[in-house]
């Protein structure tokens, strides 16, 4: 998009500009004195301040502009393509342009301690240490946040998993001659597990992943790969200094988690959802 | 205050407009009236279009109901505020916002305690919107690195220039100037005080901070109105970070759609997607 707009704002603008003048012309030398010239010279007019209009619009707006007058529909494509596919090397994203590839690395960075452990010194540091992170490169860099749902599927079965230990305990337990005691323990674990089971499922746990993502354009596909993954590596070699963590590279399917919105509203959370408005 | 090369566009784009009201005489006796009526509508919509876009275009593409395929799979709605994109039959939506937070600290004059308070404070402030947002969002900070040495002669040529100013006025010593004065003398210690910043080690940055806010539902209406709900909820936890957010509409929407990808190589190619104001 950001190609198409700097190749063909300016020739576009000075087309539009030309065929405004054009009709403004057309609209003095129409021969006055007779009524239904009238509407011919307001016609020439309007159309002129029109291109005229649209020749500013196209300083920005070119590519929609363009492709609306080719298409004439209501829906205007400007890219039939995919944004982007997964390169093999499942390490970064990749995407042909007009003369070249861009390539996309996206970096995870570990941070886990919460801000309230800190003392005043230590939020001090870390929050100046944001600030020598964003100036690691002077090409462009994408630091993100993200605060999603978690799939917490694995994490309730595991939880099931317990319940069902803590069950069967409790009925050998109650089998056998053992003290009250030890049933009472039994009993008060297995409460225990089907309150969190309870809490864990009723709501969408939301977690949050700090990642940073890197680009690089090449003649190839495997050379923007190659680039971006040497920024990304001294992108690692920076925030591993700084933050005294170790980032990685995100591969495989996890990329979708930071490109697609399907990564971060997964199909479980939405049909969750619609049960819950149903059930409402 | 708006960049050169947006007055230069829109005078010469303004040029045929001008020149019908110039000549509207030419037009007949009562027909100038209305060439000129005309004219001044369409003097108004391009001012509008070159200092508004972002009111402007959408709002005659929502008037003529289009939309906009950026990419497979992906469409705008009609308010071209928000992407759309169905995957196995549901709809997801992505709404972006502005939110830019470096400006505050960096341009203000804050006292050194201030600055100090709020720098030890915004870790907490953060985790308090993450603790109390329950929608699912990704704030986005694209950063790059400028040249020390060209920030450091910039700021260095703005304190020499605002030097010599301060002189002119000391030397006239009429008591009318003291408020200019005392303007000027404020202006030269926020430069001095860059400029000692990056004497210090600190490094100058440019930032665009956005927020993506995503929504979800069976059908685009449900979606768009999930994203809608889900803005509003982090516009209320990101009050308190005292900053203005404001909806992205219109050209700057597939900018930042193209960011969720991929992004330039280079800070110039990012000047040219965006207006430049200082």
């Amino acid at each position: 998009m950001a190609e198409m707009v700097q190749k063909g704002s300016l020739i576009f603008f000075m087309v539009f500009w030309a065929v405004s003048i054009g009709f403004l012309v057309l609209s003095i030398s129409i021969p006055k004195g007779q009524i239904y010239t009238i509407p011919l010279e307001l016609i020439a007019v309007i159309i002129a301040i029109l291109f005229a209009i649209l020749a500013y619009g196209t300083r920005f707006h070119s590519p929609i502009i363009i492709e609306f007058l080719n298409q004439r529909k209501k829906l205007i494509v400007l890219n039939n393509d995919y944004p982007y596919y997964i390169y093999p090397s499942n390490d970064a994203i990749v995407r042909k342009l007009s003369s070249e590839y861009v390539a996309t690395v996206i970096i995870k960075l570990p941070m886990y301690r919460s801000a309230t452990e800190m003392s005043e010194e230590e939020r001090y540091t870390f929050a100046k240490n944001i600030g020598r992170a964003l100036t690691l490169s002077d090409k462009p860099v994408r630091f993100a946040s993200q605060l999603y749902y978690m799939n917490n599927e694995s994490y309730i079965s595991v939880i099931r998993e317990q319940l069902n230990k803590a069950e069967t305990e409790l009925l050998s337990l109650q089998q056998q001659n053992v003290p009250q005691e030890k049933i009472e323990k039994a009993k008060g674990q297995l409460a225990m597990w089907r309150n969190i089971l309870s809490a864990v499922s009723s709501s969408n746990a939301m977690q949050l992943d700090s990642v940073v993502y890197v680009s690089a354009k090449g003649v190839r596909d495997y050379e923007a790969v190659a680039y971006a993954q040497q920024r990304a590596r001294e992108i690692i070699s920076g925030i591993g200094a700084i933050f005294g963590v170790i980032p990685t590279i995100v591969t495989g399917q996890d990329i979708i988690k930071y490109i697609e919105p399907e990564g971060v509203i997964t199909e479980a959370i939405v049909t969750e959802k619609i049960k819950k408005e149903i059930s409402d | 205050m708006v960049d050169q090369e947006t007055v230069i566009f829109t005078l010469f784009a303004a040029v045929p407009i001008i020149v019908i009201m110039a000549l509207s005489g030419a037009y007949g006796k009562y027909v100038n009236i209305l060439v000129i009526i005309i004219a001044l509508i369409g003097l108004a919509l391009l001012l509008a279009l070159a200092f508004a876009d972002f009111l402007i275009v959408p709002y005659f593409m929502n008037l003529f109901g289009l939309k906009v395929q950026p990419a497979k799979d992906f469409t705008t709605n009609r308010q071209q505020n928000a992407i759309i994109k169905q995957s196995n039959g549901i709809y997801y939506t992505i709404g972006y916002l502005t939110a830019n937070l470096y400006s505050y600290t960096f341009k203000q004059e804050l006292s050194e305690e201030d600055t100090y308070q709020k720098i030890i404070n915004s870790p907490l402030i953060w985790e308090n919107i993450i603790s109390s947002v329950k929608v699912p969002f990704r704030y986005n900070i694209v950063s790059f690195a400028e040249n020390v040495q060209k920030v450091r002669e910039a700021l260095e040529a703005q304190r020499g220039l605002k030097e010599s100013q301060l002189t002119k006025l000391m030397q006239a010593s009429k008591t009318e100037f003291s408020s200019a004065v005392a303007d000027l003398q404020r202006a030269i210690n926020i430069i001095q005080r860059k400029i000692d910043r990056i004497s210090a080690g600190e490094k100058p940055v440019r930032t665009i901070m956005y927020i993506e806010v995503f929504g979800a539902g069976v059908n685009e209406k449900a979606a768009l109105d999930d994203l809608e709900y889900n803005i509003d909820q982090v516009r209320s936890a990101f009050a308190s970070f005292d900053i203005e957010i404001n909806r992205v509409a219109g050209r700057e929407l597939f900018v930042l759609f193209e960011f969720g990808f991929f992004l330039p190589s280079s800070y110039s190619d990012i000047e040219q997607l965006f207006s430049k104001e200082e």
